[in-house]
């Protein structure tokens, strides 16, 4: 169980969130909506532990794994060291994630060889091969077409129905949040809060 | 690809090679082999020198300091880099500094480390790396200052270890820094080396420079001179630009 008691969290003088809480359970997908600049990805970091600056408490386990907006990869390392650099998996273990994603044959490659929709494949394979108790997705399908995001989507939610993960992923789309969430909560006001 | 990479060679080739004919035919204006000798002259004065003089004694005793002083240079510099350039309140202390050691006078940094260390192996070295490590700060601190924070990010949530995040994580980024500062620091210190080795040392190609300009010998100038050029040129094709390459294969997308 993730949980978050937040009083406030301010950026300097401005205040950006409200109080706040939330709490995900186990195998649980919560879908985080909101307008742009509401404090989404603020509230994201809180609960993910990069952010400690901020009045009130958090709950949450020590295996954590995220999908960032971009998919922040080492682009100097191949597709596998990727994984197991990063991750400290086995070679092994890595080529089963690759493989899982549809990213088998391309361990050799440099991400910056592969097309945008198979980075952020790696970028999923990355988090998921960690089995982690908790699964953060920051617009995990932002600048893909159409086409690419439902085949993200779906690999999403097979890869999810297969582990019984804690997951909180950020949307602007209601059809992505319908889709893969388990729960949806909206964001609004200033400074943000629940709705 | 390749056809282009051979025209560019022929290109540097024959560029090198008028360099040589535009000498050549100046010597031969001037035509007073201890004023300006041709390269042929020279050539065959390195080769003598290489077979039954001191030649490669001189040069290893250079090249030794050269990478006594790049290797001090380089680490100090990569460490003040970085933390000036991730740490603002520190960079705001330290820039002060940087900007005096990156406007003093090498000669000045050599003079002063001779009188207060004495004409000693560390007096030189030292001498060599303090007016380097200001340049090598500089570049790495401006690397630094571009770091992805996100990748800083993504390491701390998957706890990957300290060294690892430092071999894998923060030095890539940093390369095209470190590439550049490794060759022009080769560039400079080996010519800071040489004032060094010309002012107080025994020993090297400096040393060699300062005996033949109290005899007024031009070719042998010459020749301990462009007998190092050629070996920092070697070790600049053979080491630092085939490592460069290697370091940014990843780029070709």
């Amino acid at each position: 169980m993730i949980s978050v008691d937040l009083k406030s969290k301010s950026f300097g003088s401005v205040q950006i969130l409200g109080e706040i809480k939330l709490s995900v359970s186990a195998g649980e997908c919560v879908a985080l909506l909101g307008p742009s600049g509401i404090g989404k990805t603020t509230l994201l970091r809180i609960m993910s532990g990069l952010d400690s600056d901020f009045a009130g408490h958090l709950t949450k386990p020590n295996r954590i794994a995220m999908v960032f907006q971009e998919p922040t990869l080492l682009n100097w390392r191949t597709v596998l060291q990727n994984l197991t650099l990063v991750t400290g998996i086995s070679t092994d273990k890595a080529r089963n994630a690759l493989s899982e994603v549809g990213l088998a044959g391309k361990e050799a490659l440099y991400p910056l060889q592969l097309s945008l929709g198979q980075r952020r494949r790696l970028s999923l394979a990355r988090a998921f091969v960690t089995d982690p108790d908790f699964l953060i997705m920051d617009e995990p399908f932002v600048s893909l077409d159409a086409e690419r995001i439902e085949e993200m989507m779906e690999l999403t939610q097979k890869l999810l129905n297969k582990r019984k993960i804690a997951s909180l992923f950020v949307t602007h789309s209601q059809e992505e949040a319908s889709m893969l969430a388990t729960r949806i909560q909206h964001l609004r006001g200033s400074p943000a809060t629940l709705a | 690809m390749s056809r282009l990479k051979a025209k560019d060679t022929s290109v540097r080739l024959i560029s090198l090679a008028l360099l040589l004919l535009g000498w050549a035919g100046l010597a031969f204006l001037i035509d007073d082999t201890q004023v300006l000798p041709g390269p042929i002259v020279v050539a065959g004065l390195i080769a003598s020198e290489a077979v039954n003089g001191p030649l490669f004694q001189h040069m290893g005793a250079t090249l030794l300091r050269v990478l006594a002083a790049f290797t001090l240079a380089m680490s100090y510099g990569l460490v003040f880099g970085l933390v000036m350039g991730r740490a603002k309140k520190v960079d705001r202390w330290l820039d002060p500094w940087l900007v005096i050691f990156l406007n003093l006078p090498a000669l000045v940094t050599i003079v002063l480390c001779y009188l207060w260390i004495g004409l000693t192996e560390v007096a030189a070295v030292l001498a060599v790396a303090i007016n380097k490590i200001p340049m090598v700060t500089t570049m790495i601190r401006e690397g630094a200052r571009a770091l992805d924070p996100e990748l800083d990010d993504m390491a701390q949530i998957y706890r990957m270890p300290l060294g690892a995040r430092a071999r894998h994580v923060l030095l890539p980024q940093l390369s095209p820094q470190i590439a550049a500062s490794a060759r022009t620091g080769t560039a400079l210190i080996w010519k800071i080396v040489l004032v060094v080795e010309f002012l107080g040392r025994s020993n090297g190609i400096g040393f060699q420079i300062h005996l033949y300009f109290q005899l007024f010998d031009v070719p042998m100038v010459l020749a301990y001179s462009l007998a190092f050029v050629m070996v920092m040129l070697l070790i600049e094709l053979v080491i630092l630009q085939p490592w460069e390459v290697r370091a940014n294969r990843w780029r070709r997308g």
